[in-house]
């Protein structure tokens, strides 16, 4: 009888733990469309972006080259579409670099390439989260004031739920983009 | 020396370095800078050298009055993550060229002294190991105007 109790105990305990990593496991899922990020607006998440794809880069503005290239061809694809199919795009510019990119700095910098993209950072855990939710390294380079990140350059199209739809390269050009947005606007 | 010559003569020099930047060996073109969006303290610059002579060619500095520091970097991509890193040796062997362009190794001026806009034309200085030296002149140029690619 003991020995059979002794085995409940430890079934439960199983059932109790395993349900407790499933929770977790999907929780965390859960979070990268509810974690709080920073627009100069204030705060925002990918969830606020209801029946909107969202259109997702990572960067920094003291990077000189491929950042402002990949929001370029951000922009120009979101000049592709129609009107109508702009208003289902929200593109977001994620700076790696909350430590020298302030939001009010970030919508500045982003304003310029497209008046309907935002941008925003987070710092702390909810920055580590937001990057591990999407699989994003980042890695500052050194300790100089004017250091630089290495960081993952992909584009993210994410559809309800933060679901991603599709990944693109940064060299992905303008009309591939649209083509991408367009595709699932229809679906 | 009369008036209308030293105006000439001024002149003269001021047209003279966008003419050529060839003042030894290296011949140095195509070089531009990307307009960077206003809150930026940094711009990439582009340029293509190239070794006309017969020996190597190693660039000891490149500064600039529009930046307090201006490197070579040297662009990769490793799983999708793009690295930069300072190219610590620029070197040209007889008839080489270094192609910086968009999306590749680029210069980096960090630290601008002044917003560069469109049009502005951005002096660059060379200076490779044996003492010569080289003036750049780069054109900012706005690359959300591009020709090719007119919608509306
Ligand atoms: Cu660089």
């Amino acid at each position: 009888m003991f020995y059979k109790s002794k085995f409940f105990q430890s079934f439960f305990l199983l059932l109790f733990l395993s349900s407790l990593l499933l929770f977790a496991c999907s929780k965390q899922e859960e979070t990268a469309v509810m974690i709080p990020l920073q627009s100069h607006a204030g705060e925002v998440h990918l969830s606020d972006f209801k029946n909107q794809l969202i259109l997702l880069s990572f960067g920094y503005t003291h990077c000189p080259d491929v950042c402002p290239a990949t929001l370029l061809h951000v922009s120009q694809a979101l000049n592709l579409l129609s009107i109508a199919e702009r208003k289902k795009v929200q593109a977001i510019f994620f700076s790696v670099d909350p430590q020298r990119d302030t939001p009010e700095l970030l919508n500045k910098y982003v304003q310029y390439f497209h008046n309907d993209m935002i941008a925003v950072n987070a710092e702390g855990l909810n920055y580590s989260r937001f990057l591990k939710a999407f699989n994003i390294e980042s890695q500052q380079l050194s300790d100089d004031p004017n250091y630089e990140i290495s960081h993952t350059s992909y584009l993210f199209l994410l559809g309800d739920d933060a679901k991603v739809l599709d990944i693109m390269g940064h060299e992905t050009a303008a009309k591939f983009i649209a083509e991408a947005i367009r595709k699932h606007l229809k679906d | 020396m009369k008036k209308p010559c030293f105006i000439i003569l001024v002149l003269m020099l001021s047209v003279l370095p966008s003419l050529s930047v060839y003042a030894g060996d290296l011949v140095i073109e195509e070089a531009w800078v990307r307009m960077p969006p206003p809150v930026a303290e940094t711009a990439a610059a582009y340029m293509t050298l190239t070794n006309k002579g017969d020996k190597l060619i190693m660039v000891e500095s490149i500064d600039s009055e529009a930046a307090a520091k201006v490197e070579f970097h040297q662009m990769s991509m490793s799983n999708g993550m793009m690295h930069m890193a300072e190219m610590k040796d620029v070197r040209l062997d007889a008839g080489e060229s270094l192609v910086f362009k968009a999306g590749s190794n680029h210069l980096m001026m960090i630290d601008l002294k002044d917003t560069l806009k469109a049009g502005d034309k951005v002096s660059l200085q060379l200076t490779t190991k044996d003492g010569s030296k080289y003036q750049i002149h780069a054109a900012v140029r706005d690359m959300r105007v591009q020709k090719h690619e007119h919608h509306h």
